[in-house]
C-alpha cells in the first residue's frame, strides 16, 4: 500500500517577477515499511517537500495522497485531527514545549488524544532505548542537545503515527546515538510497517535507507 | 487547562508580575468605585431613608430642596396621609459648640406626626419631642458631641440639645440635624405662614395641586443635589477610564507573551494539536491570571476600607463591586481576543520553515 503518493507536485513562492519555484513536477511514493532518505543542498526545497508530505501546506499543481487520503480535500480541522493520527513529526530539538517537563510532552498528547497512544509500559521501553529515563521530569533547558533530540524523536512517534516525517533528526547526536535512532527508525518501518522519510544532510541514515533521494533546484530524483 | 496551569507554574515570576499589574488596576479601580459608592450615598442616605417616591418642591427652587419653601397658602390642597407623606423643613446649618469642632450640617425639621419622625431609628437617646430638642448623625459622635450637649445652629441665639443619635443620616454630604418644624422656621426667619420645604410622598402618584408646586420623582430631585450628577460623571469616567487601560493593558502582555509562544504553537499546531486546545488555553489562563488579580484586589480593597474607617467615605456595595469585577473580567477576555486570534492564524509550517 502507498502511504505517500505525490503526483506531479510542484510549489512555488512569491509573485509575478519574484516568483521561486521550489518543487517542480515531484514524483514521489512511498510504501509501508520503507525508509526513505531526501537529502540536497540548502534551499533546495526540501523543507517544503516534508511539509506537503506531512499535509501542512498544498501545492500549487499536483495531486498528494496519504494513507489514500486526498488531504487537499480534508478542511483545517480535519486535517489537524489527520496529522494527530497519521503523521508523527520528528523535528529538531528546540521544538519541544519549554515549560513542560519531557514526561508532560507526552500528557499533553494524551489529552488531546486520549486513546491510541503509546502505553507507560512502551514509553518506558523507547525512553530506556534512547538514553533519556533519567530525565522524564526535567524541563527542556535543562536537557543537552541530543537529549532534546531524542526526547523529541519519542514525541513524534508518541501517538504511532502510520507516517514520519524527520527533519534533520540525527543533528545533534554522537555516533553512538546515530546508530540507535536510525535502528529505531528502521525498526519502526520494518517491524511495525510504518512509513519513514528522513529529510537530512547526514551520510550516516544513508545505510538504513530504502530509497535515497536527492533534490535539486525543485527537481526530485533517486540516487 | 493543562497547558495554562502548567506554563503560569513554570514561570512563576513573569505571571506573578502580570497577576501584580491586574490587582494593582483592580484596586484602583475598587477603591475608587468605593470611594463613588460613598459619596453618593452620602448625598443621598437620609433622602434614601424616607423611602421617596415623589417630593412636592417649590417650582423656582430650580428642584432644590434647601431652597424650596412652601407656604400654607400653596400647600393648602395638598394631602397629606401622615402614614406615606410627610412635610420636612430644610436649611443648611453650622453647627457650634463650647469646645467642639465647627460642624456644617443640614437641619431637617420633621412633624412628629408623620411617619419620617415616627420611623426616625436612633442608636441612642430619644426622638426630638420639643423645639429646640434635636437628633443629630453619629458624625457629631466621631467629632466629639454627646447626649445633652447643647449646640448652636448658624447665629441663631437659642441652644439646641443633642437628645439623640442617628445613623446615616447624611445629606448633600453634610450630617442631618433633626429638629422641629418650628425651630426650621426660626431658623430660615420664617414666620408661620410658611408650611415646609417639601412634601415628601410615597406615593408615586401624589399630586402638587397646585401651580406654584411641582411633584417630581425622588430621583429627579437626587440627581439635581449640588454636584451629585457631576461627581457620579468623574467617577464613572475615570472608573470606565481605567477599565479600558486595563484591557490594553492585559492585551498588550498577552500580545508579548504570544508572540514569545507563536514558535512552539506552530510546532504543537504540526503536530495535530488543534488551534481550539491552544485559543482555550490562553482565555483559561487570562481567566486564571484576571481573576486571582481581582480576588486579591477585592480583599485589598475590604481591607483599606476597614482601615480608613470613616475618616474616607467610602463603601462597599455587593452589587455595584460585582458588576465592577464582571467589568473588568469581560474587558479582560477581550484583551485575550487578540492573542487567540494570534494563535489562530498560526501557520504549523512554519514549524519546518522551507
Amino acid at each position: 500500500m502507498d502511504a505517500i503518493k505525490l503526483t506531479n507536485v510542484s510549489k512555488s513562492f512569491g509573485q509575478a517577477d519574484n516568483r521561486f519555484q521550489v518543487l517542480d513536477n515531484i514524483n514521489f511514493t512511498s510504501k509501508r515499511g520503507e525508509v526513505n532518505i531526501i537529502t540536497g543542498p540548502s534551499g533546495s526545497g526540501k523543507s517544503t517537500l516534508l511539509t506537503i508530505m506531512g499535509a501542512l501546506r498544498d501545492p500549487d499543481e499536483g495531486t498528494v495522497l496519504l494513507e489514500n487520503e486526498k488531504v487537499a480535500n480534508l478542511s483545517a480541522k480535519a486535517r489537524d485531527q489527520f496529522r494527530l493520527n497519521q503523521i508523527g513529526f520528528i523535528l529538531q530539538a528546540h521544538t519541544l514545549v519549554p515549560y513542560l517537563t519531557v514526561r508532560d510532552q507526552f500528557v499533553l498528547v494524551d489529552k488531546v488524544r486520549p486513546e491510541g497512544n503509546m502505553s507507560a509500559a512502551e514509553l518506558q521501553n523507547l525512553t530506556d532505548r534512547l538514553g533519556v529515563s533519567r530525565v522524564v521530569d526535567h524541563f527542556p533547558n535543562e536537557l543537552s542537545g541530543g537529549q532534546s533530540q531524542r526526547v523529541a524523536i519519542i514525541r513524534g512517534i508518541y501517538t504511532k503515527p502510520n507516517i514520519i516525517l524527520a527533519d534533520e533528526p540525527t543533528a545533534s547526536l554522537d555516533e553512538q546515538r546515530v546508530t540507535e535512532v536510525c535502528q529505531l527508525l528502521s525498526d519502526l518501518a520494518k517491524k511495525e510497517n510504518k512509513t519513514v522519510v528522513v529529510v537530512t544532510h547526514d551520510e550516516r541514515v544513508n545505510q538504513y535507507a530504502d530509497h535515497i533521494y536527492e533534490l535539486v533546484d525543485g527537481h526530485l530524483s533517486e540516487k | 487547562m493543562f497547558l495554562a496551569l502548567k506554563e503560569i507554574k513554570h514561570y512563576k515570576l513573569r505571571y506573578g508580575l502580570i497577576v501584580t499589574m491586574i490587582v494593582l488596576i483592580s484596586y484602583l479601580i475598587f477603591i475608587l468605585t468605593s470611594l463613588a459608592v460613598g459619596l453618593s450615598t452620602q448625598n443621598t442616605k437620609a433622602i434614601d431613608s424616607w423611602k421617596p417616591q415623589r417630593i412636592v418642591l417649590n417650582k423656582d427652587s430650580n428642584i432644590n430642596i434647601s431652597r424650596s419653601v412652601i407656604t400654607k397658602e400653596q400647600g393648602k390642597n395638598l394631602k397629606i396621609n401622615p402614614k406615606q407623606d410627610a412635610y420636612v423643613g430644610n436649611a443648611p446649618v453650622v453647627s457650634s459648640a463650647k469646645d467642639r469642632s465647627r460642624v456644617s450640617a443640614q437641619f431637617v425639621g420633621l412633624d412628629p406626626h408623620q411617619y419620617i419622625y415616627q420611623n426616625l431609628k436612633l442608636t441612642s437617646g430619644h426622638k426630638a419631642q420639643k423645639n429646640h430638642q434635636v437628633v443629630v448623625d453619629t458624625q457629631f459622635q466621631q467629632n466629639g458631641y454627646h447626649l445633652g450637649d447643647k449646640i448652636k445652629l448658624n447665629s441663631d441665639n437659642h441652644s439646641y440639645e443633642i437628645v439623640g443619635f442617628t445613623k446615616n443620616a447624611k445629606l448633600s454630604i453634610a450630617p442631618v440635624v433633626y429638629g422641629s418644624m418650628d425651630d426650621w422656621r426660626q431658623l430660615h426667619n420664617l414666620t408661620s405662614d410658611f408650611l415646609c420645604s417639601a412634601v415628601i410622598s410615597k406615593n408615586a402618584d401624589y399630586k402638587a395641586h397646585n401651580s406654584d408646586l411641582h411633584a417630581y420623582s425622588a430621583k429627579k430631585v437626587i440627581d439635581e443635589l449640588p454636584g451629585y450628577q457631576a461627581q457620579n460623571s468623574i467617577f464613572t469616567f475615570m472608573i470606565a477610564f481605567l477599565m479600558i487601560i486595563s484591557l490594553i493593558v492585559i492585551a498588550v502582555f498577552l500580545y508579548i507573551l504570544t508572540m514569545q509562544k507563536l514558535e512552539n504553537y506552530a510546532v504543537l499546531r504540526a503536530q495535530g494539536i488543534p488551534a481550539g486546545v491552544l485559543v482555550r488555553a490562553t482565555l483559561f489562563q487570562t481567566f486564571i491570571l484576571v481573576i486571582s488579580g481581582i480576588v486579591i484586589g477585592v480583599v485589598l480593597t475590604l481591607l483599606t476600607t476597614m482601615a480608613l474607617g470613616n475618616s474616607v467615605p467610602v463603601a462597599c456595595d455587593p452589587l455595584i463591586m460585582s458588576t465592577t469585577v464582571i467589568g473588568l473580567l469581560v474587558t479582560s477576555m477581550l484583551g485575550a481576543l487578540i492573542p487567540s486570534i494570534m494563535i489562530l492564524k498560526v501557520d504549523p509550517a512554519d514549524a519546518i520553515g522551507g
